[in-house]
């Protein structure tokens, strides 16, 4: 007997990826990643970070990179229609670097809506940004045969050069120990224009 | 400024939760016995059930209903489909559990709750007047999204999705997620409930 089904998928949470990889000002950007100075930060592992407390954490306000903050903006304009969220704007942006060895804890950026993670150098295989799945906490009583994009406690997206990956503020967030030897991040947040 | 219409992009949509509805009109043939007789059975008072309803299920599992055991036909039905559930989101097989059944009258509602214990649980549809509602799941990633301010909803964001369905449709889902009917306007909305749990553990 054929029986009819239909089946759905109901809760998604939005992320998006962009390429950036052919931007013009790409280069402007290595530029700035070159001079940015970084320093210890508390949520990151054997690596650094432009992000202080103390500061306003500008980094995509840079004279140089006009052109290329439009371009994240225009992005996050995108996220924004798509997630039905009311119109946000770039706020505090920050560089990391990671190396051998390196990590990101797992935390998740408050006060903000969306976040951005953005690829100027990444070597090949550097290690994928995780985001651990926020349905995790319902499933005490499930045993599963496999993982699946139903099950998955934690979902990778791949680290590629280039690539802009925005993701909701509150979905907690890390990445395992990096094995190449440079992955720099740029990172932003933003706040309701 | 550079023109940034031609960016390349890819949406994605992690951790969605699965529901499936079956339409089992053609699958049993005793649907309006089935319909007379759950009317007859004994029903419980149940704090979630408000207004003119009644219903089988009982809290404690010490004397939980059920009603399934007494349709093997229709109960094996159910495991199929549950079978077809757990293969789709790769859990491991199940077994039925308790069954019970709810008859809700006009202006009746069933609060907001969700099934501990089980895995997955399933609602089966006997009687849909007009005026009567589905099943609503309440979207479980409201509690993260104290931050953000929406301009319109979607299935995404949406507070809760409303599955409408027909008469003879069973709906399953995670029984981890938070469901609800919504006030009816109607007389007689009969379902047949169950639950669900991994073999071993029945036999405790």
């Amino acid at each position: 007997m054929i029986i009819q089904k239909h089946t759905q998928d109901i809760f998604p949470t939005l992320i998006m990826k962009f390429d950036l990889s052919q931007h013009p000002h790409y280069n402007r950007v290595l530029e700035v990643v070159e001079k940015t100075k970084t320093s210890y930060h508390m949520i990151m592992k054997d690596s650094e970070s432009s992000y202080s407390e103390k500061t306003g954490n500008a980094w995509l306000d840079h004279l140089l990179l006009g052109d290329f903050k439009d371009a994240l903006q225009h992005c996050v304009n995108e996220w924004a229609t798509s997630y039905g969220v009311k119109n946000c704007v770039i706020s505090n942006s920050w560089m990391n670097r990671v190396g051998v060895g390196g990590a990101v804890k797992s935390h998740r950026h408050e006060l903000s809506i969306v976040s951005g993670a953005f690829y100027p150098i990444a070597d090949k295989d550097s290690t994928p940004l995780k985001f651990k799945s926020p349905l995790s906490m319902y499933r005490m009583h499930e045993f599963l045969v496999k993982e699946t994009l139903y099950t998955e406690a934690h979902h990778s997206v791949q680290c590629k050069q280039g690539e802009l990956i925005l993701f909701p503020s509150w979905l907690e967030h890390y990445t395992d120990d990096n094995e190449t030897q440079t992955r720099v991040t740029v990172s932003f947040n933003t706040k309701y224009a | 400024m550079q023109n940034n219409k031609g960016l390349k992009k890819k949406l994605t949509s992690l951790f969605p939760v699965n529901i499936m509805k079956f339409k089992l009109q053609d699958s049993y043939e005793h649907w309006e016995m089935l319909k007379q007789e759950v009317k007859e059975y004994e029903s419980r008072e149940l704090d979630i059930v408000e207004g003119d309803a009644k219903t089988s299920f009982a809290e404690d599992w010490r004397i939980r209903s059920y009603l399934l055991d007494k349709y093997p036909e229709l109960e094996s039905l159910m495991l199929s489909c549950v079978s077809e559930f757990c293969y789709y989101n790769s859990v491991e097989p199940l077994e039925l559990f308790d069954s019970w059944f709810t008859i809700m009258n006009k202006g009746s509602r069933v609060q907001r709750h969700r099934h501990e214990g089980s895995v997955i649980s399933g609602t089966l549809f006997l009687n849909m007047p007009e005026g009567s509602h589905g099943l609503a799941f309440s979207n479980p990633t409201i509690p993260y999204r104290m931050y953000e301010k929406i301009n319109n909803r979607n299935d995404s964001y949406s507070y809760a999705h409303l599955e409408e369905v027909e008469n003879y449709d069973l709906l399953l889902y995670p029984s981890w997620l938070e469901h609800f009917v919504p006030k009816i306007t109607c007389d007689n909305r009969i379902t047949i409930s169950f639950n669900t749990d991994y073999p071993r553990y029945k036999k405790l």
